[in-house]
């Protein structure tokens, strides 16, 4: 009895295991959580009016702000650029050279048109003690 | 000798909360804020040992069937479920100003997600099953289903493209030598916060029992 038990219990558990790793490599290979730039500019035209998160690198020096809060930037994956404008709040972190993911709409005249802005924190977590003696050590 | 786990406890949940917001310096990028991955850290540690204590504790039980290995599943995954809780609430208060958002589907935001889902049901199934044994027995295998997804959660934020940052292991950044060691104590502090919350856990559901075994005979 317990041993049929037992072979129950097993049964399901590879079952479950077999669901939830199919789910998870189908998850993997389609539903990415966001495109690289790449990827958006392969999909053009069908592209245009779906809404899509994209993410890239602040291409330092572009961001720009207007008198309403708004601002404009371009995010790069290393070789292709594209011009985001977004309205909204602002991540504290959000600067040059930081990795965002912005949502929202790419349109025609490579624009992309965000509502969603946000910014990857960085994956090494320096302070300024370590900055300043690096650069002591260096003058 | 469970006193002295108390004072020890004790201190070093304070050596860790001033390790956190004093000794460890200010991260450049995110600043103060940062602070909160010491504490971020510290629930997400406890709640991954006692989904781990859950699942092997539910097969043990699965197998000798001594209601001992049930309490502890059922107790252990009682605190798992309140700090992976904490997990979330701090990590939302944490992304708010650093990505801009309190939640995202980002993977392993999504699969933290389900394993607090997961986790809830369980507790859910195993309360409504009360003193019946082979309900019991059912709870037990859903925990042991559910844990399954706790590797997902540490794996999804590696292979999968998310806003979550891989801080430690292949791929990490890590983190400055300061910081490290006040991510250790704090560690240290809420394992040793972790058994004592266990301990009297444990010791309440066992008074429960009893009183509900007197009871039983009473009415009987």
């Amino acid at each position: 009895m317990l041993k049929g038990k037992l072979k129950f219990i097993f049964a399901i558990i590879i079952i479950a295991g077999a669901i939830s790793y199919l789910v998870f490599s189908g998850v993997k290979d389609t539903m990415v959580y966001y495109l690289t730039i790449d990827e958006l500019q392969a999909k053009v035209p069908d592209v245009y009016g779906e809404r899509v998160r994209v993410s890239g690198t602040v291409v330092p020096g572009t961001i720009e702000k207007d008198n309403n809060g708004d601002i404009k930037f371009k995010i790069t994956d290393g070789t292709n650029k594209i011009n985001v404008n977004y309205s909204g709040i602002i991540p504290d972190i959000f600067a040059d050279d930081v990795e965002a993911v912005v949502e929202g709409n790419y349109t025609q005249q490579n624009v992309f048109i965000a509502d969603i802005l946000l910014a990857k924190c960085p994956t090494k977590y320096e302070s300024d003690e370590k900055l300043y003696e690096s650069q002591k050590g260096s003058t | 000798m469970k006193l002295f786990l108390y004072i020890i406890t004790l201190i070093l949940m304070l050596i860790s909360t001033y390790a956190a917001l004093i000794y460890a310096p200010t991260e450049t990028i995110m600043g103060n804020i940062q602070r909160i991955f010491y504490f971020h850290m510290g629930t997400v540690w406890v709640a991954t040992i006692a989904f781990m204590i859950v699942f092997v504790a539910s097969i043990i039980y699965l197998i000798n069937g001594k209601k001992k290995w049930d309490v502890l599943a059922y107790t252990s995954a009682e605190i798992g479920v309140l700090f992976i809780t904490l997990t979330i609430i701090t990590g939302s208060i944490w992304a708010k100003p650093v990505w801009g958002t309190w939640w995202t589907w980002d993977p392993q935001l999504t699969t933290t997600f389900i394993l607090w889902i997961l986790y809830i049901v369980y507790l859910l199934i195993r309360a409504n099953s009360g003193f019946d044994e082979k309900k019991a027995k059912y709870s037990a295998v859903f925990a042991i289903i559910a844990f399954i997804d706790l590797p997902l959660v540490y794996i999804s934020a590696r292979v999968m493209r998310g806003i979550s940052p891989v801080v430690f292991g292949p791929g990490g950044g890590g983190i400055e030598p300061k910081m490290l060691n006040a991510l250790l104590i704090t560690l240290v502090s809420f394992t040793l916060l972790f058994i004592l919350l266990l301990i009297e856990r444990i010791k309440i559901e066992n008074l429960k029992y009893q009183i509900n075994k007197l009871i039983y005979t009473e009415n009987n």
